[in-house]
């Protein structure tokens, strides 16, 4: 990481951080955006080529980041590559604004980029994730970055990447379906509960990344263009903006999504993707959104109208 | 011949600029996106010009179709330092100034099975990006279907069809007039191509 010798980010009077925080002039030294121009050159046309050929991988040079693989690397330099001086920026890490990977990868490109920044999925133009999509339904015009640790769906079935590609090539999608029937023989059900393999475009096998399944059916003709970037296995894909994501079943096992039997605890929602926390050790435990922004905000709104109805 | 003219006032914003619009236009074919802008070397447009100095560099091999002046050929090795090949085969990138005589889709490379990514893109100049006969084009980054009407003769579409039936595998297209381009990418289906109303 870059030494953080710089001011900290503006907080308020509370001591939080701002929602949304304007841009500020990037640290000296450092190229916008971190990668070097020839790099973002090259990383550019492989994203060309991944929204030309949605769902197919396109192999690029990763470098190596100032992180270790596995905290989204290949999400940063899709980012970086993208990323203009106009750009809003939010980040979020299993749907929250406010944990570690999500805050330094943020204030990491506040450094070297001087953007704004934001954690109100609406107001952001760019947006990075990790292992989720916002309750919030996104905008033509956005960007979607996803960061992704294992970009081929054929490797536990295929280790070889020559012969996957091949098994790519062909369409032969078959030993797929096997390794899910298999579920049902053994489980009765599709047991995957993230990560879970989409089709794209009618024609390529995909990762999603390790996104819930809950988030799946948000994929298929989306307004947003959704990239992926995988540092460690160094390729890139895509889904462009109205594009057709189908996750993978059976006519008599219909794909479906979870549900829980509680409301977030915080807000009170019924509709969104439900984290269980421990909260003692006493065996108590609570239900809360994994959505940060959603819940705050819908928070934020039950306390307007409360405030409302008291006058 | 040595280049006489600068490239990008500003390298870095301006090529980022440049590629959102390259982005843009693939991800939602058949809307008109707009470059930074530059002074282009006579030959090449404003646009067409900064596709080519986002694109291009030490690593991409360049066909350029045969007519443009050497200017174009000594701005574009000064500012990117690319290599130049005869061969349509072999290009990573195609600049076409004259679509009527450019050889026909099939000569450039549609790339492999198992990498079609391996493929030419095709920098197409153009007068104008209207005025032509109708095309309706479905596919990804289309919401229902989208009506080009891109000044291209009938055969373009006809050989573009015949293309797109071979996907993955395929060309993909920027076609630019001015400082305007307009994305079609090989997942562009024609449905039906129609005589314009006169």
């Amino acid at each position: 990481m870059i030494s953080s010798s710089s001011s900290p980010p503006p907080v308020t009077e509370s001591g939080s951080e701002l929602l949304s925080v304007p841009p500020v002039n990037p640290e000296p030294g450092f190229n916008f955006a971190y990668l070097d121009e020839q790099t973002k050159r090259s990383i550019r046309r492989a994203i060309l080529k991944a929204v030309a050929i949605p769902g197919h991988q396109i192999p690029f040079s990763s470098r190596e980041m100032p992180m270790s693989y596995g905290w989204g690397t290949g999400g940063i330099q899709v980012t970086a590559s993208v990323i203009g001086k106009e750009d809003t920026l939010k980040v979020i890490d299993q749907g929250a604004d406010d944990t570690t990977n999500a805050v330094n990868i943020r204030r990491f490109f506040r450094k070297v980029c001087g953007v704004a920044t934001t954690e109100k999925t609406e107001e952001a133009t760019l947006i990075q994730t990790r292992h989720r999509i916002p309750e919030t339904p996104l905008k033509e015009g956005q960007v979607f970055v996803y960061q992704v640790p294992m970009p081929e769906p054929l490797y536990f079935i295929e280790p070889s990447r020559t012969e996957a590609n091949k098994m790519h090539a062909l369409e032969e999608y078959g030993p797929m379906y096997v390794k899910l029937y298999e579920d049902i023989t053994k489980y009765g059900r599709i047991s995957l509960a993230y990560d879970y393999p989409v089709m794209v475009n009618d024609r390529h096998l995909m990762n999603p990344s390790p996104i819930p399944r809950f988030d799946n059916p948000k994929m298929d003709m989306n307004p947003a263009l959704q990239l992926f970037g995988a540092g460690r296995e160094k390729r890139i894909y895509a889904i462009p903006p109205y594009t057709r994501v189908k996750s993978l079943d059976f006519e008599d096992h219909p794909f479906s999504v979870e549900n829980w039997d509680h409301a977030c605890e915080f807000c009170g929602a019924t509709d969104s993707y439900l984290d269980e926390v421990v909260i003692d050790d006493q065996g108590g435990r609570m239900w809360i959104c994994s959505d940060t922004d959603y819940c705050e905000r819908r928070q934020r709104e039950r306390s307007g109208s409360a405030k409302k109805l008291g006058q | 011949m040595m280049t006489q003219l600068p490239g990008f006032a500003d390298t870095v914003h301006d090529a980022q600029i440049t590629f959102r619009a390259l982005l843009d236009s693939l991800a939602r074919p058949g809307i008109a996106q707009t470059t930074a802008s530059l002074q282009a070397p006579t030959g090449l447009g404003v646009a067409c010009a900064a596709a080519c100095l986002t694109l291009f560099d030490l690593e991409t091999t360049v066909w350029l179709q045969p007519g443009l002046p050497e200017e174009v050929q000594s701005w574009l090795i000064f500012h990117t330092g690319c290599r130049f090949t005869n061969n349509p085969q072999a290009s990573d990138f195609a600049v076409i100034w004259q679509i009527d005589t450019a050889p026909a889709l099939s000569e450039f490379s549609w790339g492999t099975a198992e990498y079609p990514e391996a493929s030419t893109s095709l920098l197409i100049q153009l007068p104008g990006l209207h005025g032509g006969d109708r095309s309706t084009l479905q596919g990804p980054g289309i919401l229902t279907k989208l009506e080009v009407d891109l000044p291209v003769s009938a055969a373009f579409w006809q050989q573009w069809q015949a293309m797109t039936e071979d996907y993955p595998l395929g060309l993909d297209c920027w076609c630019f007039a001015a400082n305007k381009m307009l994305g079609l990418p090989r997942t562009a289906r024609v449905v039906t191509a129609s005589k314009a109303d006169p």
